[in-house]
């Protein structure tokens, strides 16, 4: 992560979240098999949503989960913390799942349609109908333009991290993050002019 | 350059620094500038407002975490164990790949070692299990039932247990499994054939002694096993 490498973490979370994950690390590197359950919980359900976006295939998901692990296990030993521990994971997660998709074929790249829980809480229901109608969106974006913008908003991950996990330049990421936004915007207008139509 | 192309050069930096301030990792100075230039152009407040709406869509979990995740969660990572226990044997780890070629032979010794073992346990296990003369030699799907009412303990094992270290440990303490895993990983184990009427009491405290069983307990005589 180059821009952190210049500037300190911001304040908040995630300088926090990486010194806990780089001591689990360090443990895993030796063999603690523990440290490894502890990264691995904190990652699971977090991981699956976000690849939830990339493939509807709930195998191929929990595939590319163990695949990432997998490497993780073995690698650990190689992370010298010159990014951040999610980062890092998250550019395997990235690379595994591209292998596994591929593997899988062109159809496997639909996005996973989310069940929710039916509470039965009018808010709960306005929720799920925007993020049903965001969700049609983004399944029209190349998967490039849609892991972008997956990464940003739902895993909370900068410019220069998102450069890292997907192996490319800042520009690139700029490029892709632009056309996603310009292509949502002419797809769902509606998110920009009113409290979501879900709302309504 | 005049100051129109001043502040259209800073109105292109803006817009393309918004989701950036919208998922907080903008630097200080870069939201100081969002926010100032927010405050006159009505477009960038309404780019900024559709990125805020679309990142809470994106990022708002559907449903809370639930005890099936946990269950699949617990599943997932059991089959990354074995995979991990697997493969790690033959195809050692990079790290431990620069081991001595003795090392090596020993592991192939030890792999010869323990081949010759799982064929006379397995040998062992047929000579005792054998029907008498004149039995039929197939179960009907009924069996297992029958079988799984003699248990007389419950134990759940640890991920890292390995398929030769639990036979090992079902030999000493002679016991099979009778029943399981269940969906919570639970396994019912009975005293072999022979040993029948056998207390449960030495096997149990053996697989308690165990570093590969994360715990056993006795099944009441009253209650059947799961």
């Amino acid at each position: 992560m180059r821009a952190e490498a210049v500037t300190p973490p911001q304040p908040g979370t995630k300088a926090a979240d990486n010194d806990r994950e780089l001591a689990l690390l360090r443990l895993v590197a030796q063999g603690d098999r523990q440290a490894f359950e502890t990264l691995y919980a904190d990652y699971y359900r977090r991981l699956g949503r976000f690849l939830a976006r990339l493939t509807q295939r709930q195998e191929l998901i929990e595939e590319a989960v163990n695949d990432t692990f997998w490497v993780v296990w073995q690698k650990s030993g190689e992370f010298r913390g010159d990014s951040l521990v999610s980062t890092w994971i998250m550019g395997i997660a990235y690379r595994c799942t591209l292998k596994t998709l591929r593997r899988a074929g062109g159809a496997a790249t639909e996005p996973l349609v989310e069940e929710y829980e039916d509470t039965g809480a009018p808010e709960v229901h306005a929720q799920q109908e925007l993020r049903d109608w965001v969700g049609k969106g983004l399944r029209h974006l190349p998967l490039e333009q849609r892991t972008t913008l997956e990464l940003a908003y739902y895993m909370g991950h900068s410019c220069e991290e998102i450069g890292e996990i997907m192996d490319c330049s800042v520009g690139t990421v700029k490029a892709r993050m632009f056309h996603a936004r310009v292509k949502l915007r002419n797809l769902l207008p509606a998110l920009g002019g009113m409290t979501g139509r879900a709302k309504a | 350059m005049n100051q129109s192309d001043d502040v259209f050069s800073i109105h292109r930096r803006v817009w393309e620094l918004i989701p950036w301030v919208v998922n907080g990792r903008a630097s200080g100075e870069e939201l100081r500038m969002v926010e100032e230039h927010l405050a006159d152009c009505s477009d960038c407040r309404e780019e900024h407002e559709f990125q805020t709406r679309l990142r809470a869509a994106m990022s708002a979990e559907p449903r809370p975490d639930t005890k099936a995740d946990g269950v699949a969660a617990a599943a997932s990572l059991q089959r990354l164990w074995q995979r991990v226990d697997g493969e790690e044997e033959p195809a050692l780890p990079v790290v431990r790949r620069r081991a001595s070629s003795s090392f090596a032979r020993g592991l192939l010794l030890a792999v010869l070692i323990e081949a010759v073992g799982m064929v006379a346990l397995s040998a062992a296990l047929w000579t005792r299990d054998s029907p008498p003369p004149g039995a039929p030699l197939y179960r009907t799907l009924s069996a297992p039932a029958e079988n799984a009412s003699r248990a007389t303990i419950r134990a759940v094992l640890q991920p890292t247990l390995t398929l030769g270290e639990l036979q090992a440990l079902l030999e000493r303490a002679q016991l099979q499994i009778v029943a399981g895993p269940s969906d919570a990983g639970v396994y019912s184990l009975a005293p072999q054939p022979a040993l029948a009427v056998a207390s449960a009491q030495p096997a149990l405290a053996q697989l308690r002694a165990h570093p590969g069983v994360r715990f056993a307990e006795p099944i009441d005589a009253a209650r059947q096993p799961p």
